[in-house]
């Protein structure tokens, strides 16, 4: 299955606190991609709205798909600490992005426990950078 | 959301109205023409019923009208083409705009949890689409029928000759047009329409006779309720002509009801234009603007056909007469328009625009709107006959001065000449009353009342009003009631059977889902029904009683014919039956049927999806959206908005994208992030339509929402897009703000990307600059502050001095380590100020420091204190190094880079420190004026740096000077550069011309272009300004709790009176040396300053490395390090003066003054270190001026050397008493001898570098008593040192002695004993203590000194020095060598070198290297409090031990015979020498000798090879015994001698060894109330004081100085 991902994780303030963008295809496929990377923000900011409101109708924190704009899908996940995470996406991929959701959600937990990362901000970590590219390409190049 | 202004019943209402289509005669037009208006738009602002009229429907019921609208329209008229309204849509929503946002009425403002936006209330550009789509872009349809006219008015003038005749002309002109023309428009209700006569009388000039006569035949023939006589033009026009003052005056409070619904198009044109101005202005905005900014509302609450409706529903209470000035907005019209037979005529409140018009501004380009405008003017001016009253386009409230004159520009000069109206007089105090009456409704335009329907009294426009009313409640509903009942008893007829028959079969048989028919979509999409076919009758009574607000009817009839249509497959007709049908159940307004959205779900997807009809589907969003939100349905409502966005219309898209954004804020939840993206949606698609206004406005409030949320790319794309739409519209303050904001963000772009934003960044920035000059605005002359590249602010350093390096010959180096490199370091600042500060104390001859005194630092960074002013000198560099950091990924070219500075010069006197005269005025090199800047050049010398290239992300310093050439007081404020990017180089010819543009200051070098490679194609100049912050204060508790910045002012330096500058340079200086190693370099000292220097200090921690000598020496040759004497003059002993160490010396001068511009060379001796490896010596010079300054006592010069050392030789020696005796005197002289071994050892390593043999020299030895002899060459043949007594004071002896016999060197001239003197200070007790304490006896009495100075404490030492001068030696060996190094090339050196040893006490080794200390072992934390045990100040046993020496005295071989004498007596001479200074009670014991225990046995150790204990012998000892007084007391004065007979006994044979003796003395007698106090004192009981207290006296066993051996030999045999 090919598809492009791009992954946000939302801090209250509506801020992206880490991006990351995934795609299956080869590399080849970057140049086309240039153009529209401010597209994925606008949509995934845009989500949040309905992600706020998904958010009180379920006890789950996968909220699964909640928007879509034109090919994109957003899916969302929406942690203890009401941080978001939204993932845009062209292809359908429910289980995949859901352990990808929780495998993030796990290490953005340990993250977040280092004294020395202030919630909100932006992680700068390249471990946690790594570890989410690794399940990226584990869940949702499958 | 954009609140209309209209409620949704009201909008659905106005969207339709009957229809009725005017035929006029060319004689009745011309009548009309005298108001400058057709019958048509005569008559169109009357249209509105302002009373209820009545209607039955078909069962009899009446039913209530309310604000009937009816709709006038020529009947020939076209529609206009698509593209003719595409064109006219984009002008509409373009010239709507909002007004200025300067009130706070007109945004409200909106806080969303995080977010509070300024959101627009209303959305003017939509409305005004939506009337021009409902209005004029809808072209009537077969399927329905809303559109099609319904009556026909045929009208005639009184004047025309026979105007029965014309009537039936008319109407058969009508009758053709509906059936034999080929034409599909206009199209018409049904076969028979109504069709009503008016014959038109002109009052003023037509006879009312004949008007009558005809009208009576009117009335006989077409039947009363058909005709109308219409009296107008009471008003003679040539009375209008001359009496214009008159009708103002009289009409004041006349509105124009014509204004809103001709020639829309230019007054809101104009309205733009002003906006534009008042945006340029924005103080224009005054009392008129009231109703200048309620403008745009109202144009678009009456825009709508029906004109008076619902102003009379909001304002009941108005009178008739009150209400009609409503209607008026000023206006500007354009009257010529009307007649100019190319005009295309709309229908209401539609702009006209004649093609010619259109013709010129179609090839226009949109962006110039300015010129479009006056362009369009000039035509409608143009076509204007020269006869036509010409009105101002300009409303009074609409003055805006510069928009008057430009049309008066542009106006061309004959027109404004045959004026027949001067411009209108400004709103006069009635207008004032009549606004307020109007609750500040527009004022009356005179000007426009003066263009149209100047013919025209009250009492004309109350015929005309009752006109319509006529024709519509007389004749009109009448037909329309009549077409009801007709049309439904049709169908009802019909009903039956058609239910019966046809649908009945139809559910039975065929499906009855519309979707099963799908495959057959696309064939009966264009289905056509006939005529008069029972659906589309249907249809047409649904119309019919919609259009005359029988709701109930309406719904029925469209629902019926819904339901028909659905099973025909008839889609389009289907749609608009759900759609119509959805209306007018909403319309109904009971709330027992729930509105069915799904209807107009329905009605879109059909016309949408199988139709393929896009203009239909909007039109059913557009209402359809409007009851939505009317029933608080927003979230459907954007639904339906957004499915509306399409390809193909961008206009269209964007508006309905905005309506949806609008719709998400206004949700229940306002939904603010989907607003923001739908506002960048719709933002888009606007500037994809060109409409770059609103393409602006909307991505700024888009930027509301994404604003500082790190979502980063997605805000430099709507800067982006602000930037470029802003630069379009000419906003270039705007424009650059948002590029600025592209490059300062922490960009994630890719380096194209970020380069395409720079070159747009600077050129919008140049462009604005170039305005800025060209409108003479006060910012031309200052700099702009650029953005780029970031100036890391704290990391600025200021250094007072120059920087540059003067080229040396080789060998020579200056002493001046300041440069911007230097690392801060805490420590070393500390020590430089340490250095200063003994300079300045010795200097002033003062134990304290000057109470002013400051260090004085040159290099002012982040850690230096920066809160006073630095001082700088006249004519010397301030140099400023500041760190740029590129954040871009492209590199950045900085040209013609320099310092903005501020300077207010002053003259610093002495004794008027506190208030400077000040001179005059500040002078800036800020601007770039001219004559300015050459007085700035004479002040202050500004360095400009050509060029600086910055790579991609890259941090690199620049340092930039200013030579002040006046006193006074300097800010640097910023440095000025140009910036721009670099550049293909094809573009080098169009660099050139740039760089001319550039709005260059003098300081811009002449020569153009050196490097072309680099210089950009675009540079701007700019500024930054370098504004420190200051550390934060930290001291006060009010501080502490805010934060509080300190003053950071080391970019204000004081320019101080000149001062000498010194320059030290030496020559051939070493940089490695080996250890000892002494070197002559030459210092040069040089003044470059302006005047002459003195008291020149070198100031240094580690003295001992330099030394200059005296002055006398200077003149020596240099070949020689040392100087050798003469062999005449060789005599071993030399006395000199001892010198003393000291951390501050004189450089001696030639006249103690160094002038201007003069240099005096001086040799210096360097000696290496004694310890391998790398060695720091800082020197600092420290030096004043000769003339008294006001702002400075003194200058100083840092020097830092490094010198290399590694190892050379190591001495050691130990000094042992000599124990020969006196032969004459039969007695011990120890003290007068002294042995020292000197043990050389050459510490050149294998693994070094060199290769080093040594050769010694010459061994001095420098002492107060002692002087040195050669034991082992030389040729005297005493092998003793002589002993010598020399006691000069403060004197010190030199003795020599030759190890080769070439010239004897001078130990006590200048290096050797400087360094000699240098070596004894560096005692660590002289290190440790102060230099302004005199420490001149360095004695090792001084070591011990303890910290107390009682009496007693002074007698104990007393005592002790008494004690320690037995072994005191005080003797310094110093040995000159020579060494061979063989360096790794190959190349030979002789080097020469000395060292020192000095031997304090006997018998100890002492080592000219020293003791590699082993780390301090840290000791263990302790917790607990220990009490620590002071140790014992008692002098210590190995003293003690040593105070008496003894020797004996007997005959080494005795011959006895054992055969005669069993036992052999034997007499010892035992000489006892007191070494020290007091008396000593001295123990001879004999017996137990060797057991006599004593602490000292424990102690010594018996490996000791300077002690002989013969313990093995003991045992064997019982042949040999001491007889006789075998123990004896007795007491030896201070350095006096004794002799005891002591008798042995053997009784063998053999060889003995008579050490078996003990020689102690009792412990000297220490007062004894101190030391009962001590004891007091510590309250540990140690085990030794144990003893002492219980013990009597404490006994010390002397130390025995070798085996007194004896041979005894038997001579019996």
């Amino acid at each position: 299955m090919t598809g492009n991902y791009y992954f946000a994780v939302v801090g209250h303030h509506d801020n992206p606190v880490f991006e990351m963008e995934h795609s299956s295809l080869a590399k080849g496929a970057d140049v086309k991609k240039d153009d529209h990377r401010h597209l994925n923000q606008f949509i995934a900011h845009a989500a949040l709205d309905l992600v706020d409101e998904h958010m009180w109708t379920t006890s789950n924190m996968y909220l699964k798909i909640v928007d879509k704009f034109n090919e994109w899908f957003v899916s969302a996940f929406v942690t203890a600490g009401r941080m978001r995470f939204m993932m845009l996406h062209d292809v359908k991929n429910e289980d995949g992005i859901k352990n990808f959701f929780q495998e993030i959600y796990e290490i953005y937990v340990k993250h977040s426990m280092n004294p020395f990362y202030e919630p909100n901000t932006p992680v700068k970590s390249a471990s946690f950078e790594r570890k989410a590219q690794f399940y990226a390409r584990k869940f949702l190049t499958s | 959301m954009a609140q209309c202004a209209q409620s949704a019943q009201e909008f659905i209402q106005n969207a339709f109205g009957p229809m009725v289509a005017v035929l006029c005669s060319h004689d009745a037009e011309v009548l009309c023409q005298k108001n400058n208006l057709s019958f048509v738009e005569m008559v169109r602002p009357f249209c509105k019923l302002n009373t209820e009229a009545h209607i039955r429907d078909p069962a009899g019921q009446v039913l209530t009208l309310r604000s009937l609208k009816i709709i006038v329209n020529e009947m020939n008229m076209q529609p206009p083409s698509p593209t003719i309204v595409r064109k006219m849509m984009n002008e509409a929503v373009s010239n709507a705009q909002l007004p200025q946002v300067a009130e706070g009425s007109r945004t409200n403002v909106l806080s969303v949890g995080d977010y509070d936006l300024q959101i627009s209330s209303s959305t003017p550009w939509y409305e005004a689409y939506r009337e021009l789509f409902l209005h004029v872009a809808q072209v009537p349809s077969t399927h329905e029928y809303l559109k099609h006219f319904i009556a026909c008015l045929l009208v005639v003038s009184s004047s025309h000759a026979d105007p029965m005749d014309q009537f039936i002309k008319l109407s058969t002109q009508q009758n053709q047009h509906q059936f034999n023309s080929k034409t599909s428009y206009p199209k018409w209700f049904n076969n028979n329409i109504f069709k009503y006569y008016v014959l038109v009388h002109d009052v003023a000039e037509g006879d009312e006779e004949k008007a009558d006569g005809v009208y009576q035949s009117m009335k006989s023939s077409f039947g009363t309720h058909a005709c109308h006589l219409l009296k107008i033009n009471s008003r003679p026009m040539h009375t209008t002509t001359e009496a214009s003052e008159f009708t103002n005056a009289d009409q004041g409070s006349l509105p124009n009801p014509w204004s809103q619904f001709i020639s829309k198009k230019i007054d809101s044109q104009e309205q733009g234009e002003g906006e534009v101005s008042n945006s340029v202005s924005g103080a224009a905005d005054s009392s008129p603007q009231i109703d200048h900014s309620a403008f745009p509302s109202k144009v678009s609450e009456a825009d709508p056909g029906p004109p008076v409706m619902n102003t009379m529903d909001s304002q009941p209470l108005l009178t008739r007469v009150e209400s009609e000035p409503l209607l008026n907005i000023p206006d500007r019209d354009e009257p010529s328009l009307i007649r100019v037979g190319s005009a295309i005529h709309m229908t209401a409140g539609v702009p006209h625009i004649s093609s010619n018009n259109i013709n010129a501004s179609l090839p226009q380009d949109v962006e110039n709107k300015e010129t479009l405008l006056s362009l369009q003017t000039q035509h409608h001016s143009t076509a204007s006959t020269p006869t036509e009253v010409f009105s101002h386009p300009l409303s009074p409230e609409n003055e805006e001065k510069e928009v008057a004159a430009s049309f008066n520009e542009t106006t061309p000069p004959t027109l404004s000449a045959e004026r027949t109206t001067p411009p209108p007089p400004p709103p006069n105090v009635q207008d004032a009353d009549v606004m307020n009456k109007l609750n500040q409704r527009p004022t009356v335009s005179k000007s426009s009342l003066d263009s149209h329907g100047v013919c025209l009294t009250l009492s004309d426009h109350d015929r005309l009003r009752i006109f319509i009313h006529e024709f519509t409640v007389r004749g009109l509903l009448g037909y329309i009631e009549r077409q009801i009942r007709v049309l439904s008893e049709q169908l009802a007829s019909r009903k039956a059977i058609h239910r019966s028959i046809f649908s009945a079969t139809k559910k039975w048989f065929g499906g009855n889902k519309p979707s099963n028919q799908a495959s057959h979509i696309q064939s009966t999409v264009g289905i056509k029904y006939p005529p008069e076919s029972p659906e589309n009758q249907m249809r047409r009574l649904g119309d019919l009683s919609f259009l005359v607000q029988n709701y109930e009817l309406a719904y029925q009839s469209y629902h019926s014919a819904k339901r028909d249509y659905n099973n025909d497959n008839a889609w389009m007709h289907y749609a608009g039956a759900l759609e119509m049908a959805a209306q007018s159940l909403f319309m109904q307004g009971n709330s027992q049927r729930p509105f069915p959205s799904h209807y107009m779900e329905n009605c879109i997807t059909t016309y949408l999806g199988t139709c393929k009809n896009a203009h239909f589907a909007t039109r059913a969003t557009i209402l359809s959206t409007e009851i939505l939100k009317a029933k608080n349905m927003y979230a459907e409502a954007a639904m339906q908005f957004i499915r509306m966005t399409s390809e193909d219309s961008d206009l269209r898209s964007a508006l309905l994208l905005e309506q949806a954004a609008h719709c998400f804020i206004n949700m229940k939840l306002p939904m603010v992030r989907k607003y923001a993206f739908h506002m960048i949606l719709a933002g888009h698609r606007y500037s994809k339509s060109g409409q770059r206004k609103h393409a602006l406005r909307s991505y700024s409030q888009a930027l509301q929402v994404y604003k500082g949320k790190a979502w980063t790319l997605a805000e430099d794309h709507i800067n982006f897009t602000i930037g470029r739409q802003s630069f379009n519209l000419k906003q270039l303050d705007n424009a650059t703000a948002a590029f600025k904001h592209l490059l300062t963000n922490d960009s994630r772009q890719t380096p194209p990307q970020q380069a395409a934003f720079l070159r747009e960044y600077l050129f919008v920035f140049k462009q604005q600059l170039t305005q800025a000059t060209s409108d003479g605005s006060p910012l031309a002359g200052i700099l702009p502050q650029l953005p780029l590249p970031l100036i890391d602010k704290p990391a600025i350093k200021v250094l007072l001095g120059s920087t540059v390096k003067v080229k040396l010959p080789e060998g020579k180096t200056t002493a001046n380590c300041l440069s911007f490199d230097q690392v801060y370091n805490a420590d070393c600042v500390d020590r430089w100020k340490d250095l200063e500060e003994l300079a300045v104390s010795v200097s002033s001859r003062q134990n304290s420091l000057p109470s002013a005194f400051k260090p004085t630092v040159q290099l002012f960074s982040e850690h230096t204190y920066n809160d006073t002013n630095p001082i700088a000198v006249v004519g010397e560099p301030v140099s400023v190094e500041i760190v740029f950091v590129n954040p871009l990924k492209i590199p950045l070219v900085l040209t013609d880079l320099s310092l903005i500075w501020k300077f207010s010069p002053m003259r610093y006197l002495i004794g008027n420190d506190e208030n400077p005269e000040q001179q005059s005025n500040v002078i800036s090199n800020e601007s770039g004026n001219g004559a300015k800047m050459s007085l700035a050049d004479t002040v202050i010398d500004t360095q400009v740096i050509q060029e600086f290239v910055l790579a991609a992300s890259e941090k690199k310093s620049i340092v930039l000077t200013v030579t002040p050439q006046q006193t006074g007081e300097l800010h640097i404020m910023g440095v000025g550069y140009s910036l721009g990017t670099t550049s293909p180089p094809n573009t080098q010819s169009a660099n050139a011309e740039n760089k001319e543009n550039v709005p260059n200051s003098p300081m811009v070098p002449k020569n153009p272009l050196k490097k072309p490679s680099y210089v950009s194609g675009i540079t701007v100049r700019g500024r930054q300004d370098l504004d420190v912050q200051g550390p934060r204060l930290n001291t006060s508790k009010n501080e502490r709790s805010s934060i509080v910045y300190g003053p950071d002012r080391r970019l204000d330096p004081i320019i101080a009176p000149p001062m000498p500058l010194l320059n030290v340079i030496f020559s051939k200086f070493p940089t490695s040396m080996l250890c000892g190693e002494v070197q002559q370099t030459n210092v040069e000292f040089i003044n470059r300053g302006k005047c002459a220097l003195h008291k020149l200090f070198v100031s240094s921690k580690n003295p001992e490395f330099f030394t200059f000598g005296l002055m006398k020496t200077a003149k020596q040759e240099n070949q020689q390090i040392y100087r050798t004497l003469r062999k005449d003059e060789s005599n071993n002993e030399h006395v000199c003066k001892a010198l003393e160490l000291s951390f501050v010396t004189q450089v001696p001068l030639p006249d103690g003054q160094l002038l201007p511009d003069s240099s005096v060379t001086l040799p210096m001796w360097v000696r290496g270190a004694e310890t391998a490896g790398t060695h720091q010596v800082e020197m600092l010079f420290y030096y004043e001026s000769v003339e008294e300054n006001a702002k400075m006592r003194h200058r100083v010069l840092h020097h830092t050397v490094t010198v290399q050392t590694s190892n050379s030789i190591c001495l050691k020696t130990t000094a042992k008493r000599g124990c020969a005796i006196n032969k004459e005197s039969k007695s011990l002289n120890s003290d007068d001898s002294l042995l020292v071994s000197l043990e050389i050892e050459n510490m050149n390593q294998v693994h070094d570098s060199t290769i080093t043999e040594f050769s010694i020299e010459q061994v001095s030895c420098a002492s107060k008593q002692w002087s040195l002899l050669h034991l082992s060459t030389d040729h005297e043949s005493d092998i003793k040192i002589n002993p010598r007594e020399t006691c000069f004071g403060e004197e010190v002896v030199f003795t020599n002695v030759m190890f080769n016999n070439s010239a004897q060197i001078n130990s006590s001239m200048t290096p050797c004993s400087d360094f000699y003197f240098w070596s004894k200070g560096m005692s660590p007790s002289v290190l440790s203590l102060l230099l302004n304490v005199k420490s001149t006896s360095s004695t090792p009495k001084d070591i011990l000194t303890p910290d107390t100075d009682t009496d007693t404490v002074g007698s104990i030492e007393d005592m002790k020095s008494k004690l320690q001068s037995a072994v005191d030696v005080g003797l310094t060996v110093i040995v000159l060598w020579k060494a061979f190094v063989v360096t790794d090339d190959g190349s030979c050196q002789v080097i020469t070198g000395q060292h020192h040893v000095p031997i304090s006490v006997l018998d100890q080794q002492e080592s000219s290297q020293p003791v590699s200390k082993t780390m301090d072992l840290q000791p263990p934390i302790k917790f607990i409090k220990q009490i620590e045990i002071p140790k014992d100040d008692d002098t210590s046993d190995e003293l003690l031990s040593q105070l008496v020496q003894y020797t004996m005295e007997y005959n080494e071989i005795i011959q006895h015979d054992f055969s005669r004498s069993r036992l052999c007596l034997f007499t010892v001479q035992l000489h006892l020498h007191n070494c020290s200074q007091s008396n000593l009670q001295v123990i001879i014991n004999t017996v137990n000798g060797n057991l006599y225990d004593s602490g000292y046995r424990a102690e010594v150790d018996d490996t000791d090879p300077s002690t002989y204990y013969p313990s093995n012998v003991a045992n064997n000892s019982a042949y040999y015994t001491w007889v006789g007084q075998n123990s004896v007391q007795m007491s030896i004065a201070s350095s006096q001698s004794r002799t005891v007979q002591l008798r042995a006994c053997f009784s063998k044979p053999g060889l003995y060894n008579l050490g078996r003796i003990s020689v102690c003395i009792l412990k000297p007698e220490f007062p004894t109330g101190v030391r009962n106090k001590r004891r007091n004192s510590q309250d540990s009981v140690d085990a030794k004081d144990a003893m002492t207290t219980t013990g009597a006296v404490q006994s010390i066993r002397q130390r025995q100085s070798g085996p007194y051996l004896v041979t005894v030999n038997d001579t019996s045999t």
